[in-house]
């Protein structure tokens, strides 16, 4: 009977590990599906229908080699297509799930950070003041009285607008073109001593038509936009990846090669935005949030979960152990052998239980021989005997390294990042990112101190409790 | 009543009994000397059940244990060592429980726990932790953990080996009184003044 009993535990072990190790695998070909690109198709040269009808531009070419680049696309999704929106509810769109990020020369706003997860900016773009290739203009504000031209409705009218360097008469006096072709025309033929342009359209058009060194460029913008991605906010792992792919382009020059293809230089960089820690996540000054406290409640989660069946396994396994049952002492040799091996995010559970299992075998080894002769000669109950005498005994002498090693698990919960989960370091990771702080990461060291604080204060609180 | 004929115990391939024949009448008294690492306390455990002989017949009470080294089953040799109880060498005492727990712990009878814990001088150390007990009271605190169980016959592996001479003087008289009230007794000891003031058979080993 008890050997029956035995050998389906043995196998339910055997289970546990299988499953412990296919659980991820399962995951990954349920979610399997396309990488969906939101876009506009009319921004010109990010993304846009091209002559012949097909889709074309800097962002589809950045997005294909991203895909192609990081390993991480191709095990998680099948491929990648690109999906018009209507760039009104682009918002709607992303949380509906129909996109998974709208990457289409999108500028950073403050509004839009609060909606969407964005990325780090790609390309900074700016609105710059274009002359004719003789003038001899050093800065902007030599600008000022002369005659200016810009596209109607454009970025480049608010630019100059909120410039400070025109008066309201001269911002009245702008003149306002159908499109670029215009403005140039305008400054070439010196009926406008100057044209306010968005940078990233102009360059892609003096390289298109090359124009190169038939304008001058201020160096010193009017104002200034970066162009970010956008993702789901809680699809950090999304956002990362992707950002990890655009790295990867930089590092091996393939974003250079796509830059130049399009502007004839290089100005695609992963860089923070800027002036945005001003207005991002809600915080004050001591770089605290209370998304902190969202990240510690999963952490705490993770790890009750781990504990709660990591311990009970793992006392359960040290009892069989300690029957001297031979092949599954084998079996559970390996078991533990295995687990203390592999890596611990996998198993991260079944990990423990391993520990614990040592942990509780030296416990059950500690007790005095007699404790048992005592017991079965005076016929205690078995499950009196467990409860009353033995596991008190055991647990006197391992709690001080089951509080170790409870401790340790607190900080390995981290490591679940590694598998998409937010939880508390995870959460300060990013707002260390948005903030361009560290504070953060001074918070989350205070709260994994704090756990773990309590932890060893309710270890000591037991460990008296069970003194004899 | 004990009777237990041509055992054989060995560990390993060391023997440490063969054909050994012992036997006590029941109510009586009996001695087990001999120089140490002989197998007293073996042979103590072989009756008790907690370990096994390899050949051999034992019978408690009538009942048979083991016959020509064939053990009955578990759920029967359980019903018949619930005669039998030990006062182990080394007490073996439940460390992690106090005084009360450790005799609550075999059996919840409470009258017979303070009467006999009255009767042994424990009664207001019932509280007490292990810690808090000398080397006679933890003998005396086994020897009532002993008798909790119920038993017909106790066996006493040297129970004056850990004590001054008044607290020898005092086992001595109980083991007599407690064969006055009609226990079986086996005691294991080296010392032959003690075995002298029993008054009993002597088995020598
Ligand atoms: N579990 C065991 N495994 C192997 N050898 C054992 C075991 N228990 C006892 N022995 C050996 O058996 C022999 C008899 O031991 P036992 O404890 O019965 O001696 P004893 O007569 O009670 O000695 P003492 O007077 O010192 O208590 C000893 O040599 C001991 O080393
Ligand atoms: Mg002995």
């Amino acid at each position: 009977m008890k050997k029956i009993f035995a050998f389906v535990l043995s196998f339910l072990l055997l289970f546990y590990f299988l499953i412990g190790c296919s659980a991820r695998g399962k995951d990954e070909i349920k979610t399997r599906k396309n990488f969906v690109v939101g876009l506009d198709v009319n921004v010109m040269p990010m993304g846009f229908l091209n002559e012949k009808g097909d889709l074309d531009g800097v962002d589809i070419e950045l997005a294909r080699a991203v895909f192609l680049n990081n390993p991480y696309f191709q095990s998680h999704y099948i491929g990648i297509i690109f999906q018009p929106i209507n760039w009104d509810a682009k918002e709607m769109e992303l949380n509906s799930g129909n996109i998974d990020c709208i990457w289409n020369g999108m500028s950073y706003t403050n509004e839009r950070d609060e909606q969407m997860k964005l990325s780090r900016s790609y390309i900074k773009n700016s609105q710059i003041l274009v002359v004719s290739r003789d003038s001899n203009i050093k800065e902007l504000k030599e600008a000022k009285g002369k005659t200016i031209c810009t596209q109607k409705g454009s970025t480049g009218f608010d630019a100059i607008k909120n410039s400070n360097i025109f008066s309201e008469k001269e911002i009245e006096n702008v003149v306002q073109l159908e499109n670029m072709v215009d403005c140039l025309n305008e400054v070439l033929v010196g009926h406008s001593f100057g044209a306010v342009l968005d940078e990233v359209v102009f360059k892609y058009f003096v390289n298109k038509k090359g124009l190169e060194g038939k304008f001058k460029v201020l160096k010193e913008p009017l104002s200034k936009e970066d162009y970010v991605i956008a993702f789901r906010k809680d699809d950090v792992k999304l956002k990362e990846e992707v950002e990890k792919g655009l790295l990867n382009l930089i590092k091996t020059k393939k974003a250079e090669e796509i830059s130049k293809k399009w502007f004839g230089e290089n100005i695609i960089d992963l860089k923070e935005v800027e002036g945005k820690q001003k207005n991002s996540v809600k915080q004050n000054d001591f770089g605290f949030s209370f998304e902190l406290f969202k990240g510690l409640l999963v952490s705490l989660k993770l790890f009750f979960l781990c504990i709660l069946l990591s311990i009970p396994l793992g006392l359960l396994i040290c009892f069989l152990r300690v029957k001297e049952i031979k092949i599954l002492n084998i079996l559970i040799d390996s078991y533990t052998l295995l687990m203390r091996g592999t890596p611990l995010l996998l198993q991260i559970l079944l990990n423990y239980a391993a520990y614990f299992v040592e942990i509780f075998r030296g416990g059950y080894k500690s007790i005095d021989r007699g404790q048992f002769d005592a017991i079965k000669v005076l016929d205690i109950p078995k499950n009196r005997a467990i409860f009353r005498i033995i596991l008190p005994q055991m647990f006197n002498v391992c709690l001080p390294s089951l509080c170790n090693e409870t401790i340790t698990l607190v900080k390995d919960t981290a490591l679940i990042f590694s598998i998409g989960v937010v939880e508390l370091l995870t959460v300060s990771k990013n707002m260390v990112n948005n903030m361009v702080s560290i504070k953060p990461y001074l918070w989350a060291a205070l709260l994994y101190l704090l756990v773990c604080f309590l932890i060893y204060c309710l270890f000591k609180f037991f460990e008296k409790k069970l003194k004899y | 009543m004990i009777k237990a004929t041509k055992l054989s115990k060995s560990f390993l391939n060391r023997t440490i009994f063969k054909d050994l024949d012992f036997m006590v009448k029941e109510g009586e008294i009996k001695a087990i000397v001999g120089p140490s690492g002989k197998g007293k306390t073996t042979l103590l455990n072989v009756l008790s059940g907690l370990q096994k002989v390899e050949k051999g017949t034992i019978e408690i009470n009538g009942k048979i244990l083991v016959k020509d080294g064939q053990y009955v089953k578990l759920k029967e040799q359980r019903e018949i060592l619930r005669d039998v109880s030990v006062v182990f060498q080394n007490f073996n005492l439940f460390l992690n429980l106090n005084v009360l727990k450790n005799l609550e712990i075999v059996n919840k009878d409470s009258e017979k726990i303070d009467r006999l814990l009255k009767r042994f001088g424990l009664y207001d150390k019932k509280n007490l932790g292990l810690g808090g007990l000398s080397g006679g009271e933890k003998q005396r605190l086994s020897i009532i953990r002993a008798l909790i169980k119920n038993p017909k016959i106790i066996f006493f592996d040297e129970p004056t080996s850990a004590l001054d001479v008044l607290n020898v003087k005092y086992v001595l008289n109980l083991i007599l009184e407690l064969k006055e009230e009609g226990y079986t007794i086996v005691v294991v000891t080296h010392d032959l003044k003690f075995v002298e003031l029993l008054n009993c058979e002597v088995f020598s080993i």
